[in-house]
């Protein structure tokens, strides 16, 4: 349940339980000093009260005994009759209420004594003391200045003021009044305070006596003995924390130490208070309860709208873009409305763009190859009775590329989607990347479609004009038929790629998937993980093929001819691995291997005095090697050879790539002495111009030109023009593809120099080659070679 | 505050006795200072000093004789105790029993004089300028008086029972013409004496006798209000 109602609901609740609690601990806190704070001022105000109190009581008495001993009536009877002082000890005693009067005479007799007590009839009753007549107990307190005692009698505790009376300035005596400190007083104070006041005396050190208090009338007869012992507690500092209290000393009395206790629970004292925590309980409850109510409601609010969006995004996610959000509220979550449905809109726009994106090309708006296999796997689901595959390349678009820039390609790729046309029915045209296209054809055989790729090759004959350039671009056409190659809609388009690729490796304008050129590609795999190991573990072999001095009719030299006897394969023609060498990079390796071979066996024949300079084929990718030149002239110093062991036959398309380049290196072997020979002359489309350039001293005519030359009257034209202008260029001529005298014969009288030929020996191994050359008619042998 | 003296003297004769040691001592100090005294009836002069040496004015001094009864031969005598800037005037007098004591009120204001202990107790409304009637007083005793509307004022009179009594004079001394012969008992008294002050001494031998306090006097009342009368003024 982490919705997000939730967590608005939980945080505001949080929120205002943190601030709820913080004000309550506030409050608390406040509560409690305050409640500390008041329980103080009430004990010192108790205490300052009672304070005043009793010393009000003692100044009452003291200001009234001084009264007393100065009324002269008192005086005049002082020592005459002891009847008459006690009444008018009593008429002053009444006056101001007192518990007890006392008079002393000089000699310390105690004169009169009235005590003023409850009976036990509850009544008032004013009887003479016991010490009337006794020798006064306290005759150094007139000696001291303090006039106010404490004073014990019969049990009770009196606060006694005195006054001397006197004649003239002499003391006669002294009278004294006094307050009892009783029940009276305990509870005049309670209700003063609020609190309980007790007072006891300390008889000795263990026995305390409660005397009089306000909570217990009876105190005096022990039948509170909690209270006495609460007392007792209090000024052992004993009481339990419940209990407030103060104890104020009053004097002593007989030796005997008398206190006030006062004292209150704090319950009790703080019963105020504690209806204020009442009130702060039902308003922390009532807050919390507004506040759960509250946060729900804000939550609840906050999350509808969100709900309503998480719907909607939902929709969205299973494609659904038809819901609009409509919020009356123009709040933020409004706004969040409109703009997620601006959102919806532009996603559904952007999708749209991205799904048209995804299925056709950019540059031509034709669908793509996506697209045609999500059309051939449709179709699969409820296959036409048959229809074909095609793939469709314009050629040398790298060099337009690369030469007129890529807007120039992409002009004329356009140019080539606008020529292919429209789809239609039976036609469906896919831009499948770079400038490769496909064409469904529905419902056609291999006939129709011949038909139908030379229609499409025409279309592209016509010139492209771009950017004022005119190009000549020529497509090749590759093409897989279903259900007749595959019914698999991938492999149908590998299949027409299959066939593409051969189409332009074989220059031809169009060609159907054949089962064999997936086997050739099988086999070219094969043999491309196979090269390495065919250069370094010795299963590359020479094979020599003796080129024939016309003139002289003797082997003049040989061509060496490299071949590899594959493990499981066996013989593999150069044809099929020499492209691979090239395309791999093993080319170097190859033709460093094959120099050392040819000059290591130059060698050999040159110990048995047989001269034969060895032509060996350097193929483009190996002029293009920057220390091309030195490896050749390194192999030869490592034979002590001179350059004329061998020849160094290229092809005319050398000097296509980088003619200045080639060139340059082709004169360095020249001019160290090496002869260069032009290989396959005729099958290239080197311009002549650039042929001149070359520092070469020999032409080979190519074996198509010369095999069929006696029945073919414009081979022997090619032929015979081709030997005359090599003449004419100082160069010499060797016909290769010789397989009959007839057409030797013809050579020789045509003005050929040299020749080369099954008829005068296919091309053998060095073990094969020794022996034929030795047997050969063609070979006038050293007597040295003989004897060997 | 108060006088012991009083108290032991005046109230309780029996308290005499308490402090023999110190009788004794004063006895022995006094014998230093007595001269012989070799003419008959020849007047012998006392003085009385405070424990400091300081004479000391106003005494009571008188001499008991040990060896038989005077009373009876004693004369009438008067005294007139006065009242004058509301106080007794003077504030001690000695008087000898079986005498007259009068009360003449010398102040412009009413007195209230009385005395409410010992052998007279006597009040007197006094108007100003009036005289008391003479009272007789018969028995030896002290008089401590007050004036009961001047609440400072205070005087006493000191009734002895003997006609050879007096007054120290300015320089402390007093002359007593003395026609007996034998033991006398030679007395010095003040209220706010501390100790019994007495010494006995034979006569006519001594001429002169020096009676020396051996504690400090208490302070004399000073029979003034501590309050103006301003608010009198006028009336």
């Amino acid at each position: 349940m982490k919705s997000l109602q939730n967590k608005v609901f939980f945080f505001f609740v949080s929120l205002l339980l943190l601030l709820q609690s913080i004000i309550f601990i506030s409050n608390y806190r406040a509560t409690l000093s305050e409640e500390s704070r008041q329980l103080d001022t009430l004990l010192t105000s108790a205490e300052q009260n009672f304070k005043n109190q009793f010393e009000h009581r003692s100044y009452d008495l003291a200001a009234f005994s001084e009264t007393a001993a100065k009324d002269f009536a008192l005086k005049q009877v002082f020592e005459e009759d002891t009847r008459s002082l006690l009444v008018a000890l009593n008429n002053h005693r009444k006056r101001i209420d007192a518990d007890m009067v006392i008079a002393v005479k000089a000699n310390g007799t105690v004169v009169a004594q009235l005590i003023n007590r409850l009976t036990e009839s509850n009544k008032w009753k004013v009887k003479v003391g016991s010490e009337q007549g006794q020798a006064f107990g306290f005759m150094q307190w007139f000696e001291l200045d303090n006039d106010s005692h404490l004073y014990q009698l019969e049990g009770d505790i009196y606060q006694l003021n005195f006054s001397p009376i006197k004649s003239g300035a002499l003391v006669i005596g002294w009278v004294g009044f006094g307050y009892a400190i009783d029940e009276r007083l305990a509870n005049r104070f309670s209700a003063l305070t609020g609190l309980t006041t007790n007072f006891i005396i300390k008889e000795n050190k263990e026995n305390l006596r409660l005397f009089a208090s306000s909570k217990n009338d009876n105190a005096k007869n022990n039948s509170s003995i909690a209270e006495q012992q609460l007392t007792k507690n209090i000024i052992n500092q004993q009481a339990n924390e419940n209990v407030i209290a103060t104890v104020y000393p009053l004097g002593v009395a007989n030796e005997q130490e008398i206190f006030a206790v006062m004292y209150g629970e704090r319950s009790d004292l703080l019963l105020s208070l504690q209806d204020r925590w009442q009130e702060l309980l039902l308003f922390a409850a009532f807050l919390l309860l507004t506040s759960l109510v509250g946060a729900y409601w804000i939550a609840a609010s906050i999350s509808r709208p969100v709900k309503l969006l998480v719907e909607q995004v939902k929709a969205i996610t299973h494609g659904n873009y038809a819901q609009t959000l409509s919020f009356s509220s123009k709040d933020e979550l409004g706004q969040l409305a409109t703009e997620f449905n601006q959102m919806k809109s532009a996603i559904n726009q952007r999708e749209k763009t991205i799904s048209h994106q995804a299925f056709h090309e950019r540059l031509t708006g034709l669908p793509n190859r996506y697209q045609l296999i999500a059309v051939l796997k449709n179709w699969l689901k409820s296959p036409p009775e048959s229809f074909a595959v095609l793939r469709i390349s314009p050629q040398r678009m790298k060099e337009v590329n690369y030469t007129l820039g890529h807007d120039v390609g992409d002009s004329v790729v356009k140019e080539i989607a606008n020529r292919l046309g429209n789809s239609s029915e039976n036609e469906f045209i896919f831009h499948i990347g770079g400038s490769s296209f496909a064409l469904l054809v529905k419902d056609t055989n291999q006939k129709q479609l011949s038909a139908f790729m030379t229609e499409i090759e025409q279309t592209m004959e016509g010139e492209f004009r771009v950017n004022n350039t005119l190009l000549n671009i020529q497509v090749k056409i590759g093409a897989s038929l279903y259900p007749d190659h595959s019914s698999q809609p991938e492999q149908l388009l590998t299949m027409a790629g299959t066939a593409l690729q051969h189409a332009q490796k074989n220059s031809l304008q169009h060609m159907f998937y054949q089962t064999s050129l997936s086997l050739l590609t099988v086999e070219r795999l094969h043999l491309i993980n196979g090269l390495k190991s065919a250069i370094y573990e010795e299963q590359l072999v020479l094979y020599y093929q003796p080129k024939l001095d016309l003139k002289s009719g003797l082997v003049s030299s040989v061509e060496a001819l490299v071949r590899w006897v594959h493990p499981e394969l066996g013989m593999v023609p150069p044809d099929k691995f020499i492209s691979l060498a090239e395309q791999t990079g093993y080319i170097h390796p190859l033709t460093a291997w094959v120099i050392d071979t040819a000059l290591a066996q130059y060698s050999t024949w040159q110990k048995r005095d047989i001269h034969l300079p060895i032509a060996i084929n350097v193929s483009a990718e190996n002029l293009k090697l920057p220390n091309f030149y030195e490896l050749v002239i390194s192999a030869l110093d490592k034979h002590n050879l001179t350059p004329d062991a061998i020849c160094i036959e290229i092809t005319e398309s050398v000097v296509v790539d980088d003619p200045i380049a080639t060139i340059d290196l082709l004169s360095r072997f020249e001019k160290r002495g090496f002869k260069l020979s032009i290989d396959d002359y005729g099958t290239g489309y080197s311009s002549l111009a650039q042929l001149t350039q070359l520092p070469i001293c020999e032409m080979k005519i190519d074996k198509a030109f010369v095999t069929d030359l006696v029945k073919n009257k414009q081979d022997r034209v090619i032929v015979k023009s081709t030997i005359e202008l090599a003449h004419a260029l100082n160069l010499g001529v060797v016909a290769e593809g010789i397989e009959d005298e007839a057409t030797l014969d013809w050579l020789r009288d045509n003005g050929c120099e040299k020749a080369q030929g099954y008829f005068i020996s296919k091309p053998k191994p060095a073990n094969e080659f020794d022996p034929w050359l030795l047997a050969s008619k063609y070979f006038k042998a050293p007597i040295e070679a003989i004897q060997k | 505050m108060y006088s012991k003296a009083i108290h032991s003297i005046l109230m309780d004769p029996t308290t005499h006795i308490q402090k023999p040691l110190r009788y004794l001592l004063t006895l022995l100090s006094s014998a230093l200072v007595v001269f012989a005294s070799s003419s008959h009836a020849q007047p012998l002069t006392i003085t009385v000093k405070d424990n400091q040496d300081k004479i000391l004015p106003g005494i009571v001094v008188y001499a008991t004789w040990l060896d038989g009864e005077t009373a009876n031969k004693m004369k009438h005598s008067a005294i007139d105790i006065r009242q004058k800037d509301k106080g007794f005037n003077p504030y001690l007098s000695v008087v000898q029993s079986n005498s007259t004591v009068t009360f003449s009120n010398l102040d412009d204001i009413t007195h209230h004089i009385y005395s409410v202990t010992g052998i007279e107790r006597f009040s007197y409304s006094l108007q100003a300028g009036k005289i008391t009637p003479p009272l007789s007083i018969e028995q030896a005793g002290l008089i401590a008086m007050g004036c009961n509307i001047h609440d400072w004022m205070s005087g006493y009179l000191l009734v002895v029972n003997t006609p050879h009594y007096g007054l120290t004079d300015e320089h402390g001394q007093v002359e007593l013409n003395i026609q007996q012969q034998g033991q006398f008992q030679v007395t010095a008294w003040h209220p706010q004496f501390n100790e019994k002050l007495s010494i006995q001494t034979s006569l006519p031998s001594q001429s002169k006798l020096v009676l020396n306090l051996s504690e400090k006097m208490a302070k004399i009342p000073s029979q003034k209000s501590s309050d103006d009368f301003d608010f009198l003024e006028g009336y």
